[in-house]
């Protein structure tokens, strides 16, 4: 009786809610979700388990079939027998929150003028209020790295949760790392139906070069710690020397990856991450040796090459696990910000095509974490880690299945709803239907 | 008036006459001096060869030629001994000599309407007025000496620029004047279907510039035929005029020649096409288009694969493509196809001949080769009574060459029109050798080297001296480099004698003995006779190289000829599938443990137990399998040659996608391998009404009228919202109407009503009687008005692409107002709020899963949309519009499970049953029924499941995809680029030459693709 009422309880709060993005003030300082399917994301699975959150923190994590809750110890406790719960899918290197329509230039806040802009922040220019992001929650993605574009090095990104009155609320991890776009070497001449002889890019090595003189004046900038002049780019890049600023190196082909291991090897680059890294199985063994992890490129993507396998894209999160690489999934592309909602989708199409069901989960949630260094806080269901979860109908990496049912933030349940939701239900209603959103 | 002197001189010079019209600056010059060139292998043809034959020539022509002629007594003979003359090359192809205009169009905004001033077409890639002979420049002619030394005589050249060029005037490559020099002054009429320089917007698109010319015919045609009026444009008179000649249609790949061919057919006119080199792609196709050909022998260099990531950006077609192409010719002549070569293409026309003797070293017999560049060209251009082949009366074009031209032949002379051009004196004499020396009283030993044009020498002394140690004599050797020229038989020779000094001497070369003597000076000033002996020719030995033909690898050509083509073409097989799960999309719904029998292409039947399962069939056990019928993917942009887009006119519903079907784009596979079996291929959303649809199977390894769906109901594609009115293209994208919402509208009743009066006049001409016809002037026809005027005739039906609800709203009233059904809204983001009105107008709807926030007007978008629709009953689908999204429409129709609840049935209903109603092809696809097309694809799992993977995809009974057969075809395709990267590799180290690996990257189309495909 007491779990039915719970559930009415918070059901009743999520609708009244429901009608904006407002951030749901803290309701319990504890609570209890028992009886959920647990994908933790380490890879394990409790089929039938009992989650505990106390100030916003997992506290308990146990088998409901041999743990006993003591309702006494929690505030409320919510039943979810029959659902999957999940850490918060972590969705990296996208510019959702820094646009809102793609061919609205005044929409559009990620790509600053000028080639080297590691002090330019993702931050700040972080619209929690952007109409996308209620249509990622209610998919179960929770949490973004908010990415620049442009440029060598385009800026720097944030982590940051769906949820928040504002950016500073929403920061998981302010200023996380520098995105570096890796130029292309070999280019291609002619059009696009009748390519020209493709060259070595003329610019290349100069490019290189650039990008090699502004890191080793950032790397020598950075032994002082009070100089006399500040630079701002140039104090932007010390955490990269001095702390665990990440470097994410945007790019796809072999020659290029090959020149960035050298490159991360000189600088000593201490998280150095691929971001894209189609080729990357190929030059797994160095990849791994040289300490770099991956965040491959959109799944749902065409292969590169004519001759590629028809599901190249979908196989290589498979191929990496199997080199023993640590990789998560970003998906990055066109229209990034609304496709993002695809996340776990993505994640299930690897599955489909060789990655365990556990494996593709942790691809979403444990592994980004630690390719950026928040997994002290996120990722994965484990007591100490930030309650923000996921709870789905069915399994949510199966479009019929992906039902949000609750999700919370740092222990707060979010509202999950969306203008989408909102426009369903009052057209549905104009026409008698029954909305099921 | 020079243009008619000119023209008067060739008309003149081509019946024969040797009059002098011109007056004479001197003395009169009959210019009638006889040569007679004896002794010589002489091919009078292609097909005919005299030993020791004897050309005479007089007047600029051949006056005979043979084994038993004998010269006249006042003839000039030239003995030709050791030498072969052929007929020189004709290029029939080309634009040297022609300076093409660019643009008058400033600035970045469109240009609708046409800048040359005067009576002419609207369009200014139309341009038939454009005669060569008037624009030909003398001093712009840069690559003569190439064309000569290469061994042509003759050239045809036009205005390269434009779509309807012009014609091209036919003339002799010699010194001199232009006038003289003419053959025909319209030897040919030009087309291509790209624009070229105009900056004209229309048209954008290879499928605009097919419709421009045929509109430009009928225009042409009905002009002709109008009476009762002067015929004042220039270019609709010339256009029907130029009909008489040649037609010359330049491709720029295999598939265009058919599409050239297909117009050819409309207006029955023989054609003549320049091919791109890749013909033998597509080779029976070609033939039995009848199409002549003109094929370019500009064989890809080898490219650089030494690098193993590097080399991933040659695709496999690519690398078979550097293989075949030096057999295209050879492929060509295998087939019967009658056919020229061409220099054009080429970097630098000094590799003509290199590249031809490569064509030959491929398989093309020589006879053959030199048919294709004198008889053939002089045939296609209808000039064989004048050039061609050196039989009596032709014109004395012809090369003198020592050795066989098609191997290693050098080219020592070009003759034309009896004008003499030497590269090389014939009688040079070969000095090279030992010579024994007496100069005065010294010994000395010359040796003559090197060839004739660039001889070496050097001069050896023998000194006795006494070896400082034994004492005894010995004799020592002084070599020492000698400078030599010769003249004729003049020789000149100095050389530094060390311890003596300069020597210079000067003699004569007697040829019969082999003996040089003359005087000169030595080291003290004296003038000395001197004189020596050659003690034999040191002949070079150089290995003759051996010379193989090779054509193997013509066995090598895949279908498609890439990456997944197929050894040969997968034929329909009856197939009994067992124990399957199958989705009918029938009443019986989904079928446990059943089975499906295909035979003919067609489901025979459907979980029948009294079955008698052909003995041929193969069977496949589906266990733990669904089986369903293929995916239909109402709104696809693959699979379409230079541009999705008509944009350069609101209205382009002239132009036709089906024109443009490009049948080796990959994505066809890739689409395969989701289960993918038909698509319609949409024209964009660039213009209000946009151009008509092709449904096509996607049968991979067929041609492009093999893909097109048989009888396949006519549609057209509408646009609404940000692309028509251009909102997105920049800011100088202002100019073209409509520019708002309010203007759409008014685009659409123009439209119709314009094509409400072109029925009323047809039909009223239509109505009269024949002999009242005949009095009358037909009215014109008009390819545009006659597509709307279709859609009125509900012949047609149109796919709208549609996102807002005011403007879906607006064009249900213009529909209803004209008395159709707008039959499908694609997009359709906002027809959730107007779902009544669609259903009482009685729309379809085809829709994105979830896509929105791209671009303003899809602010509104919902994923529930589909939902929506499907459940106020209005007939829905579920579509890609991309190339990426078409091979996962399963994952998209499971979306309609997540996004308000539709059963799952009904979800993949949205893929498969309910485009086919929408494209009214539901009595042929859409389900699995008896008699229906065997389009079907087994699936590892539900369809609809995340994990769920094609199995196989089988379209009328073929087997297209088949998972483990990919498998293989990725390993057959990864050896294949071991081989011929191999042959690469061994080519570039021989020749030196190679290319850097180069990314080919088709263009994926989306709607509001709006690259300019054509200006190239």
């Amino acid at each position: 009786m007491r779990y039915l009422l719970t559930y009415l309880l918070i059901f009743a709060s999520i609708l009244s809610f429901g009608q904006g993005f407002s951030p749901i003030l803290k309701q319990y300082d504890s609570y209890v979700l028992v009886k959920g399917f647990c994908h933790t994301g380490t890879g394990e699975v409790i089929p039938s388990s009992v989650i505990g959150v106390r100030e916003g923190k997992i506290a308990l994590i146990k088998n409901a079939l041999t743990y006993e809750v003591v309702e006494a110890e929690w505030d409320t406790i919510i039943d979810i027998s029959g659902k999957h719960i999940y850490p918060g899918f972590i969705a990296p290197n996208l510019t959702v929150g820094l646009t809102e329509i793609d061919a609205v230039r005044a929409t559009n806040d990620f790509r600053e003028v000028g080639l080297f802009n590691p002090n330019v922040r993702a931050l700040i220019a972080f619209n929690v209020e952007s109409k996308i992001i209620g249509t990622l929650r209610t998919n179960g993605v929770l949490v973004t790295q908010a990415t620049p574009r442009g440029g060598f090095i385009s800026g720097t990104s944030s982590i940051m949760a769906l949820e928040g009155w504002n950016w500073e609320d929403a920061v998981y991890k302010q200023d996380d790392g520098i995105h570096l776009n890796w130029p292309r070497k070999y280019n291609s001449s002619g059009w696009w139906a009748e390519p020209g002889p493709s060259t070595k890019s003329k610019t290349y090595d100069d490019h290189k070069t650039q990008i090699y003189n502004f890191f080793k004046r950032a790397e020598a900038y950075a032994k002082e710690k009070n100089p006399d002049k500040s630079d701002l780019k140039m104090e932007a890049m010390r955490g990269v020397f001095s702390d665990d600023k990440r470097v994410y190196f945007h790019a796809d082909f072999a020659p290029e990856l090959n020149d960035i291991i050298d490159f991360a090897r000189e600088f000593k680059i201490k998280y150095p991450v691929i971001v894209g890294g189609y080729d990357a199985a190929m030059l797994a063994d160095r990849i791994k040796e040289n300490g770099f992890s991956v965040m491959i490129g959109r799944p749902h993507s065409l292969p590169k090459f004519e001759d590629d396998i028809t599901f190249a894209p979908y196989e290589l999160a498979y191929k990496l696990q199997d080199k023993g690489i640590l990789f998560c999934i970003e998906s990055s592309g066109e229209m990034e910000a609304m496709n993002t909602r695809n996340l776990p989708f993505l994640a299930g199409t690897c599955w489909g095509y060789g990655l365990s069901e556990e494996a593709a989960v942790a691809a979403i949630t444990l592994s980004p974490a630690r390719i950026m260094g928040i997994d002290d806080r996120l990722g994965s269901i484990e007591i100490g880690k930030d309650a923000t979860l996921f709870v789905s109908e069915g399994n949510a990496l199966d479009m019929r299945t992906n039902r949000a049912y609750l999700a919370t933030v740092k222990g707060n349940f979010i509202a999950l709803t969306s203008t989408q939701i909102e426009l369903y239900k009052r057209y549905a209603a104009k026409f008698g239907l029954n909305a099921k959103p | 008036m020079r243009l008619l002197t000119i023209i008067g001189l060739i008309l003149m010079s081509s019946f024969g006459f040797s009059q002098n019209i011109a007056p004479e600056n001197d003395t009169h010059d009959p210019d009638n001096t006889i040569y007679a060139l004896t002794n010589a292998k002489v091919y009078i043809s292609a097909d005919e060869v005299v030993e020791w034959g004897t050309l005479i020539i007089q007047n600029g022509r051949v006056q005979s030629v043979g084994l038993a002629v004998v010269p006249p007594r006042n003839a000039v003979k030239i003995d030709m001994k050791g030498y072969s003359i052929y007929p020189s090359f004709i290029e029939i192809y080309s634009g040297d000599g022609v300076p093409v205009k660019g643009s008058t169009h400033k600035g970045y905004s469109p240009q609708l309407n046409t800048l040359k001033e005067g009576p002419y077409y609207w369009n200014e890639s139309v341009h038939p007025e454009v005669d060569a002979f008037e624009h030909f420049r003398a001093e712009e002619f840069k690559s003569k000496k190439e064309f000569r030394s290469q061994g042509f005589g003759m050239i045809s050249t036009h205005y390269a620029d434009g779509i309807v060029r012009g014609t091209s005037v036919l003339m002799a490559i010699m010194d001199g004047t232009t006038g003289d020099a003419v053959l025909k002054a319209r030897a040919a009429s030009h087309f291509t279907l790209s624009k070229g320089r105009s900056r004209q917007t229309y048209p954008s698109s290879q499928m605009g510039a097919i419709a421009l010319v045929r509109q430009f015919y009928y225009d042409a045609i009905w002009y002709n035929n109008v009476t009762n009026a002067d015929k004042d444009n220039v270019s609709l008179v010339r256009g029907l005029e130029n009909l008489d000649l040649p037609q010359i249609f330049k491709a720029r790949d295999k598939l265009e020649i058919l599409r050239i061919v297909k117009i050819a057919k409309e207006f029955e006119f023989p054609v003549i096409v320049k091919g791109a080199g890749d013909e033998y792609k597509r080779i029976q196709n070609i033939k039995e288009s009848g199409a002549k050909l003109i094929l370019p022998v500009n064989f890809p260099e080898p490219y650089n694969v030494t690098d193993p990531y590097l080399s991933r950006f040659v695709n496999l077609s690519s690398l078979k493509d550097w293989e075949l192409r030096p057999y295209n010719p050879y492929i060509a002549y295998k087939n019967g196809i009658p056919f020229c070569l061409t220099t054009s293409g080429l970097k630098k026309k000094s590799d003509f001949l290199k590249n031809v003797r490569k064509a030959v070293k491929h398989g093309l017999p020589k006879n053959e080769t030199l048919r294709s560049l004198t008889q053939n060209p002089a045939e296609f251009l209808e000039v064989s009574h004048d050039i061609g082949d050196l039989k009596e009366g032709k014109l004395a074009n012809f090369i003198v060459v020592k050795g066989d031209l098609f191997e290693d032949g050098v080219i020592y002379e070009n003759w034309t029109k009896g004008k003499r051009k030497v590269f090389k004196e014939i009688h040079k004499p070969d000095l090279s050798g030992d010579y024994n020396l007496n100069v005065g009283k010294e010994a000395i030993n010359l040796v003559i080297g090197g060839t004739t044009s660039a001889p070496t020498a050097k001069v050896r002394v023998f000194n006795s001296t006494t070896d400082t140690i034994s004492g005894l004599p010995q004799a020592d050797t002084v070599e020492t480099k000698a400078n030599i020229s010769i003249s004729d038989l003049q020789v000149s020779i100095s050389f530094v004698l060390e311890d003596k000094g300069l020597y210079q001497l000067n003699g004569v070369y007697n040829e019969k003995f082999g003996i040089l003597d003359g005087s000169g000076t030595t080291p003290n000033g004296d003038w000395v006779n001197w004189s020596g002996i050659g003690s034999g020719k040191k002949k070079s030995t150089k290995d003759k190289k051996s010379f193989d033909v090779d054509t193997l690898a013509v066995n090598n050509i895949y279908y498609p000829n890439m990456a997944y083509g197929f050894d040969s073409l997968p034929e329909a097989q009856s197939i009994f599938i067992k124990n399957a799960t199958i989705w009918t999309n029938e009443e019986q719904g989904i079928l446990k443990d059943a089975n499906l029998l295909i035979q003919d292409g067609k489901i025979k039947s459907v979980n029948s137990s009294l079955l008698q399962i052909p003995n041929n069939a193969v069977v496949i056990d589906a266990d733990g399998k669904h089986v369903t019928c293929g995916i239909i993917d109402e709104h696809s942009h693959i699979a379409i040659s230079r541009g999705v887009n008509e944009g350069g006119q609101n209205n382009s519903a002239e132009v036709s996608i089906g024109d443009v079907v490009r049948s080796d784009d990959i994505n066809i596979y890739r689409q395969l391998s989701g289960g993918v079996t038909a698509a319609q291929l949409l024209h964009g959303s660039a213009n209000p009404i946009g151009g008509q649809s092709a449904l096509v199977k996607l049968k991979w390894g067929f041609t492009p009228e093999e893909m097109l769906i048989e009888n396949a109901p006519k549609f057209i594609k509408f646009a609404l919202g940000e692309n028509v009115k251009q909102s997105n293209w920049g800011s100088f994208a202002t100019i073209r109407y409509p520019q708002t919402r309010m203007g759409v509208e008014q685009v659409f009743y123009s439209s119709f009503i314009q094509a409400k009066e072109y029925q009323k006049t047809w039909a009223e001409y239509n109505a009269l009687s024949s002999k009242e016809k005949e009095a009358t002037c037909a009215p014109r026809r008009d390819l545009e008005l006659e597509a709307v005027a279709e859609i009125l005739r509900k012949e047609r039906f149109i796919t709208c692409h549609s996102y807002v609800q005011s403007e879906i709203n607006m064009l249900m009233h213009v529909a209803d107002s004209m008395g159709f059904t707008v039959n499908t809204f694609t997009h359709i983001l906002e027809g959730y709020k107007v779902a009544d009105k669609m259903l009482e107008h009685g729309a379809g709807g085809s829709t994105f899963a979830d896509w929105w926030a791209y671009k303003f007007e899809v602010n509104d978008a919902i994923p529930y949309n589909a939902a929506i629709l499907h459940q106020m009953g209005i007939v829905t689908a579920i579509n890609s519009d991309d190339a990426e999204m078409g091979r996962r429409l399963n994952h998209e129709a499971a979306k309609a499970v997540k996004y308000g609840g539709v059963s799952e049935e009904d979800a993949w209903k949205m893929v498969t049953l309910n485009p086919a109603i929408l494209l009214h092809l539901d009595d042929r696809m859409g389900s699995i029924k008896e008699g229906k097309d065997a389009d079907i694809v087994i699936w590892t799992d539900n369809p609809l499941s995340v994990q769920a993977k094609v199995d196989k995809t089988i379209i009328d009974g073929i087997i297209l995809y088949d998972f483990n057969r990919s498998l293989r075809l990725h390993r057959r395709d990864m050896i294949e680029r071991k081989r011929i990267m191999q042959l690469m590799l061994e080519e570039g180290k021989k020749d030196g030459n190679t290319r850097k690996p180069s990314p080919k990257e088709h263009h994926l189309y989306h709607c509001d693709s709006i690259d300019e495909h054509d200006n190239h």
